[in-house]
């Protein structure tokens, strides 16, 4: 293969894979989160706003993995 | 298995929803055309030496946002109305968050700058909707590859023979709409690239990154303001080796150092994940007409606005959430 293939090839995978993982984490936060909400509704506010900032810590993976598709189409 | 009038008639009920949808489609996709635009990642300059189209853009959104601030300032009312009402709805919700959260000590402290944030964050995200307006106003310039064909671009000011005369790589003159046409239509004049004049600033790299570097700074003058030169016990572990031994201290000493580095960490995910969401939601309202329909950019239209909104909120609550780790106390509490 060509090294330009490659390379698209690489990005592509980069950041289809690195998604699989942030992508269950996410769900599975929401779902807890939601789960929480449902048994302690006055606790909605402060549930909330941590479920925001797992959200982020789990999706920080995918965005490595955006950075790891970018270095490669641009950069390399 | 069901039978009967009710099946009949939610599969009658898909099947119009169906019929529908794809005539959306090829009704859109022959009555208006939309040929693809040019992506770039990096802001393109504009032609005034370093400022890019996403920086002018944030200057015009800046004063747009001090001229708003200035107005609904100057006439507040003991009885909020109308608009006064929304900005007040937005900053109490804001207030709230920032002194639930924050030390009490700091709340104050945090929250015009956290409220900055978060309301520059709101324009900025939602300027990419305006994307598949603007981004057919800019400049032109010649291209050798994948541009559209120099007749199906209408010049405001110059000409296409202004564009001759230049060598390739330099930008063209001339405020130029990109009319939409064919691309893969056999050009035989020369080929045109328009770049943007307007690009919402978060959807550049160097907007979200210098504001996740400021964000990341001000944590530590923070948490030194606060704590002193303990914060940097933080990073730096020696006291596990006295308390624990020289096991436990090694370990000890070597989570602080991740600390550290996670800390860098932060500055990158700050960055990449606003920058990531608005840009690939630009692509998004570029990409779809041409692919699917003009149609359906409704649809992404409203996505959009959702994540443009819970991006500015969630740069806000996270720079909350580590302003405040920062000004707690953490030796007390094991």
């Amino acid at each position: 293969m060509e090294a330009e293939a490659v390379k698209l090839l690489a990005a592509g995978l980069a950041i289809g894979l690195g998604a699989i993982g942030p992508g269950l984490g996410i769900g599975l936060l929401a779902m807890g989160a939601l789960q929480a909400i449902g048994r302690n509704p006055e606790a909605q506010g402060q549930i909330q706003v941590n479920m925001f900032i797992g959200i982020a810590f789990a999706e920080a993976v995918a965005i490595y993995a955006l950075v790891v598709a970018l270095i490669l189409l641009f950069v390399v | 298995m069901p039978t009967g009038k009710g099946a009949k008639r939610m599969t009658l009920k898909i099947i119009i929803g169906l019929v529908i949808a794809i005539a959306i489609i090829v009704v859109g996709n022959i009555f208006v055309p939309v040929p693809r635009a040019a992506i770039e990642v990096a802001a393109e300059p504009i032609g005034l030496g370093p400022i890019s189209n996403a920086l002018f853009t944030s200057f015009i959104l800046s004063i747009i946002i001090v001229g708003l601030a200035f107005f609904i300032g100057r006439k507040l009312k003991e009885k909020p109305s109308g608009v006064q009402n929304i900005v007040e709805v937005l900053i109490e919700a804001l207030d709230g968050l920032v002194n639930n959260i924050a030390p009490k000590k700091w709340a104050p402290t945090f929250f015009p700058i956290l409220a900055t944030i978060f309301i520059y964050l709101l324009f900025a995200n939602w300027f990419s909707l305006l994307t598949p307006l603007l981004g057919s106003f800019g400049i032109i310039h010649p291209t050798d590859h994948g541009g559209i064909p120099v007749e199906k671009v209408t010049f405001i000011t110059g000409s296409p023979d202004d564009l001759h005369h230049e060598p390739a790589g330099e930008e063209g003159h001339g405020e130029a709409d990109a009319a939409h046409g064919e691309t893969a239509e056999e050009a035989h004049g020369m080929e045109v690239m328009v770049v943007p004049l307007f690009r919402a600033p978060s959807s550049d790299l160097n907007l979200t990154f210098a504001l996740a570097l400021t964000t990341m700074v001000l944590v530590q003058v923070f948490g030194l303001w606060e704590r002193g030169i303990g914060y940097l016990g933080n990073f730096i572990r020696l006291d596990g080796f006295s308390k624990k031994g020289p096991m436990m201290g090694a370990i000890d000493f070597f989570v602080g150092l991740l600390e550290g580095v996670s800390e860098f960490a932060k500055i990158i995910s700050f960055s990449f994940r606003l920058f990531g969401n608005i840009f690939a939601g630009e692509v998004i309202l570029i990409v779809i007409p041409s692919l699917v329909s003009l149609l359906l950019l409704l649809v992404f239209f409203g996505l959009e606005i959702f994540v443009g909104i819970i991006q500015a909120f969630v740069f806000f609550i996270l720079s909350l959430v580590f302003f405040s780790m920062a000004t707690q106390h953490h030796g007390e509490e094991h």
